[in-house]
C-alpha cells in the first residue's frame, strides 16, 4: 500500500486527526479528505492507518465515537474531541511549534 | 480511567465479535462508499468509481484485519488460536506428547510428594504464634543419677526441681515450660485402652499462647502439688475421636491410670504440644507425674531424677547470646548442689558443674521421633531432585528434538508469510502447555505417591499425624522449573528454526545426503547427563536393597517365626511389683495352657522395640580405678533385662552352658543371672562364668548383693537387625524390685492368627482394666523396625528404574532421530556394497558411545556420592563393587533396549528407497 503519508510518523497522524476534529465532530472519510485538503494533498491517507489511529484514540478517551445517519442515508460513525483530547491537541500542537523551531534553527545554522 | 476504557472496549470486541465486526465492516463500508460518491460526482460510472478506490485503499479484508489487529485484544484472541493449534499438533503425535507429560510428571510428581513428608516432619514450624521464639534448654555433659531421655543422650531432659529453679530465676524468657510425653491407660465404657499424654507444666498453654475451643486451659494453679491437680485437658483429635466432639464432656472425669481426672477443656484444633508427629491425646498437669509415669524409685521432687525436657519463649528482642550468658550463673549454682547429692568428688563433680546450658532452636517443636528419620528423608529428597534434573533434561531433549523435526513446516509456514515472532509465539505455546499437563499430571502422581507411602507406613508405626496434603511451596517450584526448561528449550529451536534461510529449509532433506546442521549436539549432552545422574540414583538404589536384603537376612540369634507377643503394663493402673509378680505368674501358666501353644514366656523390656535397659555389672574380680564413678561406655557396661522361666526356649536363643532359668528361682531364691558370650568374653575372658557372680552396679549408688551366674547363651541382638552385639545380662523376673512392665512372648504350634482373639480375651478375663498393646507377631515387630529401610529402598528402586526408563526413551529418541536424518547416507553405503553389520555398528556404536560417557562419569559421581549415605548402609560398603557392576549391566540393558528398534530400521533401509526418498 504505497501512500503519501508513509513518512508520516504516528504521532503527527494523531495530532492531525484531532485538529480535524477541533473544528467540528467528523466520520471517517470526512477526517481523511479534510487532511488531503488541508495539505493540499501532500498527505493522503489509507483506511487501515487512518481506523487503526481512530481506534488508538478512541480507546485513550480522546474522542468519543457516536452512529449518526449522514446526508445520503447512511449510517456513520461520527467522532468528536472530548475535554481530554483537546488538551492533548493543545500539548502537542506546543510541542510541535517547539520541536520545529528548533529544527529550523539548526537547519539554518548550517 | 483511559486504561479502564480500553480494557472494557476490548472485552466487547472479545465476546460480542460478530457484532463488533459488524460495526467495522459498515464503517468501512460507508467510508469506501463515500469516496465512490466523491468519484461519481467526477463523472465515474459507480462500477468504475468502487473498482478504484478498491485499487488505491487496498482490499477491505486487509484493512479490516489491519484495525482490528490493533487492539490487545488480538493478542488474547491470537493466543487462544495458538492453543487451538497446539493441542491439534500434540494429538497429531502423541507418542511425543505422552513421553513429555509423563516426563515431567515423574518430575513433579515424586519431588512434590517427598518434600511434602521432608515438610511435615522435619521443616514444618509449630502451629502457635511466633514459634520462632521457642528454644529448647539442653546441657551436653555427663549425666549422673537418673536419666529418662527420650533424644540428644539425656541432654534435653532436666528434673523437675531444676526446672522450676530455672523457672523463678531466669528472666530472659517470657515463659519456660515443661512437658513429657508419656503413655497412659485410659479406662471407660467398660474398657481400658492405652493413650498418649504430656505431662505439662502449669504455663504451657500461656507459654505457647493456644486458645482452648472449650472450657479454660491449664494456669499455674494446676500445678500446685504432687497428686493434688487431678485434672486434664483434651486434645482436639481425642475429643472429637473419643467423645463426638461432645461438649457435654466438660467437668466430667475420665479415669487415666486408675486416677479420676476431671475435664477442665479442650485444645484448639490443630494443636500438638511441642513435638511433631505425634498429637498427644491428653494434657495432665506434671505435679501427676506419681500416677501417671510411676517409678517407686523416684519422686517429683528428686533433684538427681532427669526426666522433663524444658521449653523456653525468649522475651523479644533477646538473643540466643545473651539468654545463655544471663542463664549459667543461674544454671551453675544448682549444678553444684546437684552433685553434691550425686555425691561426686574429684574430676566428675568439675566435669558435671562445667555443663553449659544451651538454647537450641524450637520453632520445629522438639525433633524425637524424627530422630531416625531424618537422613533417610534427605537422602531422599536428593534422589528425587536427581529425578527432577533428569526429567528437565530428558524434556530438554524431546523439544530440541521436535523443534527440528518442525524445521520444515516452519519453513512452509515462513514462506507462506507467516510472521517470525507469531511462529516462535506459536511453539512456545506449545511448550507451556506440555508444561502445564504434565504439572497437571504430576500434582495427581504426587497425590498418590503421598497416599501410597503413608499406606506402607503400618498403623500405630513411625510417624503418626502425617496428612496427606500436598505441598504447594515445592509444587509450585517444580511447576516453574519445568516451565522454565520448556520456554529455555522450547525457544532455543524455535529462534533456531525460524531464522532459517527458506531455501535450504525447504530443499534441504532433498539434497543432504547425511544429518546436515542440527542440535544433535545439544542433544547428546542432555543424554549423557541424563545416564550419568540414572548412574547415581541406580547405584544408590542398589546400595539400599544391598542393605535391605542384609537386614531382612541378618541372624538376629532369635528364631522369630512362630512368635506372637504383646505387651501390658500393670503399673499404669496403680498395681505394685508383687501384684504385677503374680499377675505374671498367673497368666504365663494361663497362656501355657491354651492350644497349640508350645512354650510362653515374659520380659521386662520388649525385644526389637528401642528399649534399652543399659547399667553397670561388676564381676568379681573386677578391680576399679580409685576414685572412678561408672559412666555409660565403662568397661562394666552391659544391658540387661528381666525374663521369665523358658524365655531363651521361647525365643530360640541356644543356651551354651548352665541353665535357663525356673520356677524356682523367686524372689526369696539366691539372686542368679545369665549372660550372654559377649559379656563372658569381655568379663570373663577365658574362664567359664557358670557359678562365677557379678554384682548389678558399681558406684556408691547401686549396691545390690552379688548374683550367681547360672547360664550361659548365645549372642542375639537386641534393638533391631542393624545393632551391634552388646553384652547382655538376663535376671529372673521374679526378682525385679520394680517389675511394671510385661512383654509376653508366645510360641506356638502353627498358624497365629486365631490365637491373638483368645490371648486378649484371656487378659480381659484376668484384668479387664489392662489394654493390651502391640499384639503382633515377632516378625511383624522385627519388620517395624526396618521401616525406614523399607520405605527408602521401595521409594530409591522405584525412582532409579523410573530414571532408567526416561534415560532410555532419551536415548532411543536421539538414536531414532539420527538415523531418520541418515537414512539416505545409509541407503547409499548399502548400494556401494556396505556391509549390514557396519550400519548395525553405527548405530549401536553412537547409542553405545554415549552410553559409555554417562555411564562412567555416572559411576565415578556415584562413588563420590555414596560415601553421604554410608550410614544408612548394613552390611555393604559404599563402594560395593557387585552393586556397581550391576549398574554397569543394567546401563548396558538399557542402551541395548534403547539401541535395538533404530538399529533394527537402519539395517532394514532398502537403498532404493532411501535414495528416492523425498
Amino acid at each position: 500500500m504505497p501512500d503519501k503519508p508513509s513518512d508520516l510518523v504516528q504521532g503527527t497522524l494523531d495530532m492531525l486527526i484531532l485538529k480535524t476534529l477541533a473544528l467540528e465532530p467528523m466520520h471517517g472519510y470526512g477526517i481523511s479528505v479534510r487532511i488531503e485538503q488541508m495539505s493540499k494533498g501532500v498527505f493522503r491517507l489509507n483506511a487501515g492507518s487512518l481506523f487503526l489511529a481512530i481506534q488508538r484514540l478512541e480507546r485513550d478517551g480522546l474522542i468519543d465515537g457516536e452512529w449518526k445517519p449522514t446526508e445520503n442515508n447512511r449510517r456513520a460513525r461520527y467522532y468528536t474531541l472530548t475535554a481530554k483530547g483537546r488538551k492533548r491537541l493543545d500539548s502537542e500542537t506546543r510541542e510541535w511549534g517547539r520541536q520545529v523551531a528548533a529544527i529550523g534553527r539548526i537547519l539554518e545554522t548550517s | 480511567m483511559s486504561l479502564f476504557r480500553n480494557f472494557a472496549i476490548g472485552l466487547r470486541s472479545l465476546f460480542r465479535k460478530k457484532q463488533v465486526d459488524r460495526e467495522l465492516d459498515e464503517e468501512l463500508g460507508a467510508y469506501l462508499e463515500m469516496e465512490a460518491a466523491e468519484k461519481m460526482r467526477q463523472g465515474i460510472s459507480r462500477k468504475d468509481a468502487l473498482r478504484e478506490v478498491r485499487l488505491e485503499r487496498g482490499s477491505l479484508e486487509v484493512t479490516k484485519e489491519l484495525v482490528r489487529s490493533g487492539g490487545w485484544e488480538f493478542f488474547v484472541e491470537t493466543c487462544w488460536q495458538d492453543l487451538h493449534y497446539s493441542v491439534r499438533m500434540l494429538r497429531k503425535s502423541p507418542g511425543f506428547a505422552a513421553v513429555a507429560i509423563v516426563t515431567l510428571a515423574l518430575g513433579i510428581g515424586t519431588n512434590t510428594a517427598i518434600f511434602s513428608l521432608t515438610d511435615q516432619i522435619l521443616l514444618r514450624d509449630l502451629p502457635v504464634p511466633h514459634p520462632e521464639q521457642l528454644f529448647i534448654l539442653r546441657s551436653p555433659g555427663p549425666n549422673h543419677g537418673h536419666t529418662w531421655g527420650d533424644v540428644d543422650q539425656g541432654a534435653q531432659s532436666f528434673s523437675y526441681p531444676m526446672y522450676k529453679d530455672l523457672r523463678e530465676r531466669a528472666t530472659v524468657f517470657s515463659g519456660l515450660l515443661a512437658c513429657r510425653r508419656i503413655t497412659v491407660n485410659v479406662s471407660g465404657h467398660g474398657e481400658t485402652q492405652a493413650a498418649h499424654a504430656d505431662l505439662i507444666s502449669g504455663n504451657f498453654f500461656q507459654t505457647l499462647e493456644v486458645q482452648p475451643v472449650l472450657g479454660r486451659l491449664f494456669t499455674s494453679s494446676d500445678e500446685t502439688a504432687p497428686g493434688a491437680n487431678t485434672v486434664a485437658v483434651l486434645s482436639y483429635s481425642y475429643w472429637s475421636r473419643q467423645f463426638g466432639a461432645e461438649a457435654s464432656i466438660l467437668n466430667k472425669s475420665v479415669t487415666v491410670n486408675g486416677v479420676p481426672l476431671t475435664v477442665v477443656g479442650v485444645a484448639r484444633k490443630g494443636f500438638y504440644g511441642v513435638q511433631i508427629g505425634l498429637t498427644p491425646d491428653l494434657f495432665i498437669p506434671v505435679t501427676m507425674k506419681a500416677q501417671m509415669a510411676p517409678n517407686p524409685n523416684q519422686t517429683l521432687e528428686d533433684r538427681t531424677d532427669r526426666w522433663l525436657p524444658v521449653v523456653g519463649r525468649l522475651k523479644p528482642g533477646m538473643t540466643v547470646a545473651r539468654a545463655e550468658a544471663e542463664l549459667q550463673p543461674i544454671y551453675q549454682p544448682t549444678l553444684e548442689s546437684d552433685a553434691k547429692l550425686l555425691k561426686l568428688s574429684g574430676d566428675d563433680f568439675k566435669r558435671f558443674i562445667s555443663k553449659p546450658l544451651l538454647l537450641i532452636s524450637g520453632a520445629h517443636g522438639r525433633l524425637v521421633l524424627q530422630d531416625g528419620a531424618q537422613e533417610p528423608l534427605l537422602v531422599l529428597m536428593s534422589m528425587v531432585g536427581l529425578v527432577l534434573v533428569i526429567a528437565c533434561a530428558n524434556l530438554a531433549g524431546l523439544l530440541v528434538a521436535r523443534g527440528e523435526a518442525r524445521q520444515r513446516e516452519i519453513g512452509v509456514r515462513l514462506a507462506m508469510g507467516a510472521k517470525r515472532t507469531r511462529l516462535i509465539r506459536q511453539l512456545l505455546t506449545e511448550s507451556l502447555l506440555i508444561a502445564t499437563a504434565g504439572g497437571a499430571a504430576g500434582v495427581a502422581l504426587a497425590w498418590w505417591c503421598l497416599n501410597a507411602i503413608m499406606a506402607a507406613i503400618p498403623p500405630g508405626q513411625g510417624m503418626l499425624g502425617l496428612v496427606t496434603n500436598l505441598d504447594f511451596r515445592v509444587l509450585w517450584f517444580a511447576i516453574a522449573l519445568t516451565l522454565a526448561t520448556a520456554i529455555l528449550f522450547g525457544f532455543a529451536p524455535a529462534m533456531r528454526a525460524t531464522r532459517l534461510d527458506l531455501q535450504s529449509t525447504l530443499k534441504d532433506q532433498g539434497s543432504n545426503v547425511s544429518d546436515g546442521r542440527s542440535n544433535v549436539g545439544l542433544r547428546k549432552v542432555l543424554i549423557v547427563s541424563q545416564v550419568a545422574l540414572t548412574a547415581v540414583l541406580l547405584a544408590g538404589a542398589g546400595l539400599f536393597a544391598r542393605t535391605l536384603m542384609n537386614l531382612e537376612h541378618a541372624n538376629l540369634g532369635v528364631n522369630t517365626s512362630h512368635v506372637l507377643q504383646f505387651s501390658v503394663a500393670p503399673d499404669f493402673n496403680g498395681s505394685t511389683p508383687a501384684q504385677t509378680l503374680a499377675f505374671a505368674d498367673r497368666a504365663r501358666n494361663e497362656i501355657a495352657a491354651l492350644p497349640s501353644v508350645r512354650s510362653v514366656s515374659i520380659s521386662s523390656a520388649p525385644i526389637f522395640a528401642n528399649d534399652d535397659y543399659v547399667s553397670n555389672f561388676t564381676p568379681e574380680g573386677y578391680v576399679p580405678q580409685p576414685g572412678h564413678v561408672p559412666q555409660p561406655g565403662d568397661d562394666t557396661d552391659a544391658s540387661y533385662d528381666y525374663i521369665g522361666p523358658n524365655y531363651f526356649s521361647t525365643m530360640g536363643i541356644p543356651l551354651i552352658a548352665g541353665r535357663e532359668f525356673t520356677e524356682s528361682d523367686t524372689a526369696e531364691s539366691p539372686k542368679v543371672c545369665v549372660i550372654n558370650q559377649k559379656l563372658a568374653q569381655r568379663s570373663f575372658a577365658g574362664r567359664n562364668p557358670i557359678g562365677l557372680h557379678i554384682t548389678h552396679g558399681g558406684g556408691k549408688l547401686h549396691a545390690d548383693p552379688p548374683m550367681e551366674i547360672v547360664g550361659l547363651v548365645a549372642n542375639s541382638k537386641w534393638d533391631d537387625a542393624r545393632s551391634d552385639i552388646v553384652p547382655f545380662l538376663y535376671m529372673p523376673y521374679s526378682q525385679d524390685k520394680n517389675l511394671g512392665h510385661l512383654a509376653f512372648y508366645i510360641r506356638t504350634e502353627r498358624d497365629q492368627a486365631p490365637m491373638a482373639a483368645s490371648l486378649r480375651s484371656l487378659i480381659q478375663r484376668l484384668d479387664p482394666n489392662l489394654p493390651v498393646n502391640n499384639l503382633r507377631t515377632l516378625e511383624e515387630q522385627v519388620g517395624s523396625s526396618m521401616l525406614n529401610d523399607r520405605l527408602v529402598t521401595g521409594l530409591s528402586v522405584s525412582l532409579a528404574l523410573l530414571a532408567a526408563l526416561l534415560a532410555g526413551l532419551g536415548l532411543y529418541g536421539v538414536l531414532a532421530y539420527v538415523v531418520a536424518r541418515r537414512t539416505r547416507e545409509i541407503g547409499i553405503r548399502i548400494a556401494l556394497g556396505g556391509e549390514r553389520a557396519d550400519i548395525l555398528r553405527l548405530v549401536v556404536g553412537q547409542g553405545g558411545r554415549l552410553t559409555v560417557v554417562g555411564g562412567a562419569i555416572g559411576i565415578v559421581a556415584a562413588l563420590v556420592a555414596m560415601r553421604w549415605v554410608a550410614s544408612l548402609l548394613y552390611g555393604v560398603t559404599a563402594h560395593d563393587p557387585l552393586t556397581f557392576i550391576a549398574v554397569v549391566v543394567l546401563l548396558a540393558i538399557v542402551s541395548a533396549m534403547a539401541c535395538y528398534l533404530p538399529a533394527r530400521r537402519a539395517m532394514r533401509v532398502d537403498p532404493m528407497i532411501a535414495l528416492r526418498y523425498e
